[in-house]
């Protein structure tokens, strides 16, 4: 399964502005992990994803999807794997109604129409919005949108998906709704986000990125019980982890996170 | 900026209309606009002073409101909206051509002012017959059928983003108008000196969302042709719609008939 490997060695990204992107990032992620990619603002989370498909080319170093570098002789093969799901859904969804935006992918891939039929209404079905599919994407609601971008590209069934800011402006039940479908998934995945609660329940791994540099890499849940790690990248421990506000006033001076997380529960 | 919002809305419901279900709401795209445009044809064609021979036209439009069951205020707003385009056009029609046509009784009317009326029906029945079009087919289903007719597929490719992006861009506009209002604490209308980075910032905004947007396609397998499937079948209601008003579009357009039936009605007498 070595097509679902994604490994950079030692990226640099400078834009043509003079702007630092990244800088010396260096990671391996194999088949059927969940990556959360986490950072402050800025720190180049959204710079390191559009790397991920091609849609920029690294300065210096090198980005391996599967058995292909990134470059741009292998952007049709890489593209094919990765799927990408953009922030704004409305820069993702730009035909006139959700069958042809969630069609469009496998159109380009060659497809023929009854195949492309099927794989338009499967996808919508997985993300429960097939309802939506003759309407045009800009009536619909936020967390309708994000679905349906979700849709978009499952229907060309990438081995691996990119996620830029996946909960971002979704209503609480969106979120949870969009958290337990990502749960199903058996892709690998990438999350950049600033949820770190999504992380602790989506992704095993977490990568930090402060200032264009990765400054830890490991299992979420250790790096978010790091709190000088978390505060020197603009971080916050997730809101799970904090505890309950009533009880954090009675035991200030304490610090044990799992009974301050039975706590939240209870 | 409740007007931008509310027209905002007001042409969405256009795409709210066009998802009716009556036999007009059925028929195959091409069928309506190939009618439409023969209709627009014919009344473009008559001759400046010939007003009598655009009253029969007017069957089209109702007919298409009623058996469309289309709430014939909200088009009829939609029409007095851009009235005053064609306004601007005649307007100055009655002072460069005084000669008298129509003596009746002591009024005498100038040829200027039936041109001036002429081009109002034009503009009322062109229009009106537009907006029906769009409003029992959808905008989108339109660029369709331009397509399938051998329309250039990059103007109909920008006809369909301009439509989907209209919304988003109106609705930026609105925001950026709002947040200005609202620091601006009632000083009345924009000033140039705001208004040029307003609309700076605009284009840049939309700039940047090209560019995002054109990513998104790339990451899709875009390589430079959008391809739409759609199958649309013209079939015999629609051959028979087609027809049937064509014909009596020329009908209209060959024979003067407020005229024909004035002198019938006099020969009986």
């Amino acid at each position: 399964m070595s097509h679902h490997i994604v490994q950079a060695d030692n990226l640099h990204y400078t834009y043509p502005d003079g702007t630092a992107g990244i800088n010396s990032i260096c990671f391996r992620i194999t088949h059927g992990e969940s990556v959360a990619l986490v950072g402050a603002n800025g720190a180049g989370k959204s710079t390191l994803l559009l790397h991920l498909n091609g849609c920029l080319i690294p300065s210096s170093g090198e980005i391996q999807i599967g058995d292909y570098p990134v470059n741009k002789k292998n952007l049709k093969a890489v593209r094919r794997s990765v799927g990408m799901v953009f922030q704004n859904p409305d820069d993702q969804l730009f035909m006139p109604t959700v069958f042809d935006d969630v069609a469009f992918g496998p159109i380009n891939l060659g497809m023929h129409e009854t195949e492309v039929g099927k794989r338009v209404l499967h996808a919508l079905e997985t993300v429960g919005a097939a309802h939506l599919i003759n309407r045009p994407p800009y009536k619909l609601s936020g967390g309708e949108k994000r679905a349906v971008a979700i849709a978009t590209v499952l229907a060309t069934s990438p081995d691996i998906l990119v996620m830029d800011e996946p909960t971002s402006n979704l209503d609480p039940m969106s979120r949870k709704r969009l958290i337990n479908l990502l749960k199903t998934f058996e892709h690998t995945k990438i999350i950049a986000t600033h949820d770190l609660d999504m992380a602790l329940d989506l992704c095993e791994r977490t990568i930090v990125l402060h200032k264009g540099k990765i400054t830890a890499d490991g299992p979420t849940i250790d790096l978010f019980n790091d709190e000088s790690l978390l505060a020197h990248s603009g971080l916050e421990k997730p809101l799970r982890m904090q505890g309950c506000p009533i009880c954090n006033k009675q035991q200030e001076s304490q610090f044990f996170i799992p009974i301050k997380m039975d706590c939240a529960a209870g | 900026m409740a007007t931008i919002e509310n027209n905002l809305f007001d042409i969405g419901y256009m795409d709210t209309l066009a998802s009716g279900t009556t036999s007009l709401h059925q028929l195959d795209p091409r069928a309506k606009l190939i009618t439409t445009l023969m209709f627009v044809i014919m009344v473009v064609s008559l001759g400046k002073y010939e007003i009598s021979m655009m009253i029969p036209f007017v069957v089209y439009p109702l007919t298409m409101i009623v058996s469309g069951e289309l709430p014939f205020n909200y088009l009829l707003k939609k029409i007095i909206l851009v009235a005053p385009f064609a306004i601007l056009i005649g307007i100055f029609n009655p002072l460069m051509d005084r000669e008298i046509l129509v003596q009746l009784g002591s009024l005498s009317i100038a040829g200027g002012w039936i041109s001036f009326f002429s081009i109002m029906i034009r503009f009322g029945l062109t229009v009106s017959a537009a907006l029906i079009l769009i409003s029992l087919t959808g905008f989108n289903a339109v660029c369709m059928a331009l397509e399938k007719l051998g329309a250039p597929r990059p103007f109909v490719i920008q006809l369909l983003f301009l439509y989907r992006y209209l919304f988003v861009l109106i609705d930026e506009t609105s925001r950026m108008v709002r947040a200005r209002s609202l620091r601006s604490f009632g000083s009345g209308g924009i000033h140039f000196k705001v208004f040029v980075p307003l609309v700076g910032q605009l284009l840049l905004r939309t700039l940047d969302r090209a560019q995002r947007i054109h990513l998104a396609m790339c990451c899709r397998g875009f390589d430079g042709h959008i391809r739409i499937s759609r199958s649309l079948k013209f079939g015999f209601n629609e051959i028979r719609f087609t027809l049937a008003w064509s014909l009596l579009f020329f009908c209209f357009r060959s024979y003067n008939i407020p005229l024909k039936i004035g002198e019938l009605i006099a020969g009986y007498f």
